[in-house]
């Protein structure tokens, strides 16, 4: 490979389609915003007393256009290792970019900034104009979290995921439905909330770098000579270095950052690829409620239960009863967070992940004031869900619940429930639904009987 | 000190073309605190509270010997720089390798402080009554958050190196916290209640280890036998020879061991 010396040369060599997306774009206004916050986190974690460099994070902006284009004109890196296309289609991201609009032939562009950018942000940070007056805030996609998803904690989210929640909206939350969209709208947002996750996900990535990987005062894309020569000089007792050995140096670590920058773009799109394959193990399988009833029927039956009296309603009371148990119990310990007649006041004093990564469980002021500064909103307590509501965010089949109860809500503190049986998610499922209806005044005496379970 | 890039890369070429039998090394430590230790404070028991506020529980940052000063928890471990030939594996380490087990007991993780080599499997225990959950925020690894009944046990394989530790902790019990490294290589060690450590088996030649403790995160800034140094990002280089090597005691400040903790 030929020796570069700046961004752009490696980034064209590396990734010869990046640019095509560029050409012939409109209005140069719109900007991403730098991800400020997790720069902030990676320079403290590193012990930089002044952070980053104005320098250095222009540095990581410019391969970020590089790689990704701009809220204009989108484009997409051209991986070796990878097949970028089976994950985002550049057709479909075209019709989410840009400013509000057509094409000139009719075909709407702009959708993302249309029906998304005030709550979510042009950059997909959670930082629209409006996000501040809202409870959640609106989802910050660079961290690549969704709570309300098919696959467990740690995987990315479906498209079908995404989808549904575009489509479904999130009730009891600022976040509309888009049903009444095209389908093939639906699908171009959809795509582009990857694509902005891809990229912040990528900018994590590159900061994380620069904290781990790379000295001081050098660069993510290529090396300072001035460094290279103060690295030269100490490591042969201060003598000053030959200009030959420190363009050296500077080639050899250009060659390095390049194939840095390759490895890190490549381990955030493999995350969503590897989400997609782990959903096709039958480790995953999904089981249907019916089934799980009818598995207990059998049970009872052949525990004594007379099985023409058997009805339905007597065997999902017993499946309700089992899910309270283990509601109640340590097994499901449910009532720890969603409190002992789950109004969802067990455990007040939380924050979601996002808020965590930056200031801790429990944050010092002047953390909350720093990060504050660099762009995080107002920090606010997370609650578990009241579940007397009946009123489901993540969707109202039993399907998205039973996801919920076995995987866990990622980015907030409930946990998923890998060790229960498909069968008991059920019995808990039923329960959880029987709850909205159940008497407070006669609430099971939760709290004294769970008390003896536990001692 | 800065990283010597290709100094490393041309050491690492060596190591991997030189045919003679390998040499292997043990690196030992002790750490010590520079002035007055810092009383742990009280922990804030606020759930389970008659099986929990008897344990008498603290914030286990700074597990210190009052009278020798010596710093329990410090954490070293071989960091070669990405896109450098990793560590050789030592053939003990080849056989099969013990779980490493982490235990919720008496409201508590314990140990505290845990490393993992990827071969190794991670064992995450619940000795209590109650039920815990153990939410890790790994960069690397694929993150987890999940129950654990009381009397359960989960199993975790881990694949990936991360680049400092982990923290963990449990969404039930807010006051709950441990942390984690996990490594593609077996060299790395915690220091115990004499402020020592040993990592054993490290191949013969030049690397680069970084050293951590929860208190101020990479330890930057310390008196190696009496010499004052400064380590840049914690990254400290060693020779390995052949035996035992030791970088002696090593004194920290007590103010750049609290610093992130202030
Ligand atoms: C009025 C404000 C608002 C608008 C407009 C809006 N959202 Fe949201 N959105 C939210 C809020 C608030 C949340 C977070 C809800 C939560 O955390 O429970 C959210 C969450 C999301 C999530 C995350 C779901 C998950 O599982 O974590 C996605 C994806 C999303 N929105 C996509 C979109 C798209 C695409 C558009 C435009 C078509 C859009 N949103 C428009 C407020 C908005
Ligand atoms: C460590 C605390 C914690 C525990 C334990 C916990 N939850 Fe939650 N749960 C939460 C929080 C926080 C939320 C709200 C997440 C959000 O949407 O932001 C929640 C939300 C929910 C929801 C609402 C899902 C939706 O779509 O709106 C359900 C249902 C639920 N939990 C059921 C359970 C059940 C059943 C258990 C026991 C098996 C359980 N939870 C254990 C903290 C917890």
């Amino acid at each position: 490979m030929s020796v570069c010396r700046n961004w752009r040369h490696c980034l064209a060599a590396l990734l010869a389609a990046a640019f095509a997306g560029l050409a012939g774009c409109g209005s140069p206004d719109a900007k991403f915003v730098e991800y400020r916050t997790y720069a902030r986190l990676s320079e403290k974690a590193a012990g930089y007393e002044n952070g980053f460099t104005h320098l250095q994070r222009q540095d990581v902006n410019n391969v970020l256009a590089a790689l990704y284009g701009t809220p204009d004109a989108p484009s997409l890196p051209a991986l070796a290792n990878v097949d970028v296309t089976k994950l985002l289609d550049i057709s479909k991201l075209k019709l989410a970019a840009g400013s509000v609009g057509s094409d000139g032939k009719g075909r709407p562009r702009g959708l993302y900034r249309e029906h998304c950018a005030h709550c979510h942000g042009i950059t997909g940070d959670g930082n629209g104009p409006t996000a501040s007056f809202l409870n959640p805030y609106p989802r910050d996609y660079r961290a690549g979290l969704f709570k309300f998803k098919s696959t467990p904690i740690g995987y990315r989210p479906l498209h079908e995921d995404l989808k549904k929640i575009v489509i479904d909206g999130i009730p009891g939350t600022a976040m509309p439905s888009f049903r009444l969209l095209p389908d093939q709208e639906i699908e171009a947002l959809v795509e582009y909330v990857k694509y902005l996750a891809i990229r912040g996900e990528t900018e994590r990535q590159f900061y994380n770098g620069l904290k781990d990987d790379i000295s001081e005062s050098d660069f993510l894309s290529h090396a300072d000579p001035a460094v290279a020569a103060k690295e030269l000089a100490d490591g042969n007792d201060g003598k000053a270095p030959a200009q030959k050995a420190i363009d050296e140096k500077v080639a050899e670590t250009d060659k390095q950052r390049l194939e840095a920058i390759k490895g890190y773009t490549e381990t955030v799109f493999q995350k969503w690829l590897e989400a997609a394959e782990f959903m096709t193990q039958d480790t995953v399988k999904v089981t249907n409620r019916n089934d799980a009833m009818r598995v207990l029927r059998e049970e009872l039956v052949a525990a004594g239960s007379n099985e023409k009296k058997l009805t339905d309603e007597m065997v999902l009371a017993e499946s309700q009863q089992r899910g309270r148990k283990l509601f109640y119990g340590p097994i499901g310990n449910c009532f720890t967070c969603h409190g002992p007649t789950a109004l969802g006041d067990g455990q007040l004093g939380d924050y979601d992940g996002w808020t965590v990564e930056l200031i801790g469980k429990t944050p010092k002021k002047e953390d909350i004031k720093d990060y504050i500064k660099h762009g995080m909103p107002e920090p606010r307590n997370i609650r578990p869900r009241n579940l007397r509501h009946g009123v489901y965010r993540g969707g109202m089949r039993p399907l998205d619940l039973y996801w919920r109860v076995r995987n866990g809500i990622e980015g907030t503190p409930m946990p998923g429930n890998d060790k229960l049986k498909p069968q008991e998610i059920w019995h808990l499922v039923n329960y959880v639904q029987s709850l909205p209806y159940e008497q407070i005044s006669n609430p099971y005496e939760a709290v004294p009987e769970n008390r003896r379970e536990r001692n | 000190m800065k990283l010597k890039l290709l100094f490393m890369f041309a050491i690492a070429l060596l190591a991997a073309t030189s045919a003679q039998a390998q040499d292997w090394g043990n690196l030992k430590a002790k750490f010590i605190l520079e002035g007055t230790a810092p009383t742990p404070e009280k922990a804030n028991v606020n759930k389970d509270v008659e099986l929990c506020l008897k344990h008498k529980l603290v914030d286990e940052t700074f597990k210190i010997d009052a009278k020798s000063g010596a710093i329990q928890n410090v954490l070293v471990f071989l960091s070669p720089k990405p896109g450098t030939a990793k560590p050789k594996i030592h053939p003990d380490f080849l056989k099969a390798p013990s779980d490493v087990v982490l235990d919720n007991l008496n409201c508590r993780f314990t140990p505290h402080i845990v490393t993992l080599y990827t071969a190794q499997k991670l064992v995450i225990k619940n000795s209590d009554p109650v039920g815990h959950n153990t939410k890790a925020d790994f960069f690397e690894n694929v993150p987890f958050n999940d129950q654990i009944p009381g009397g359960g046990s989960i199993t975790k394989t881990l694949t990936k190196t991360e680049s400092a530790p982990t923290p963990l902790s449990c969404g039930s019990h807010p006051w709950m916290s441990a942390k984690i490294l996990v490594r593609e290589d077996p060299y790395a060690a915690v220091s115990n209640e004499k402020g020592e450590l040993t990592i054993e088996n490290i191949p013969a030649g030049k690397w680069t280890f970084t050293i951590w403790h929860e208190g101020c995160g990479f330890v930057t800034v310390g008196q190696q036998d009496g010499k004052a140094k400064e380590w840049k990002k914690g990254k400290i280089d060693v020779e390995i020879k052949k035996g035992d090597n030791n970088l002696g005691e090593i004194k920290i400040p007590v103010a750049v061991l609290t610093k992130s903790k202030k």
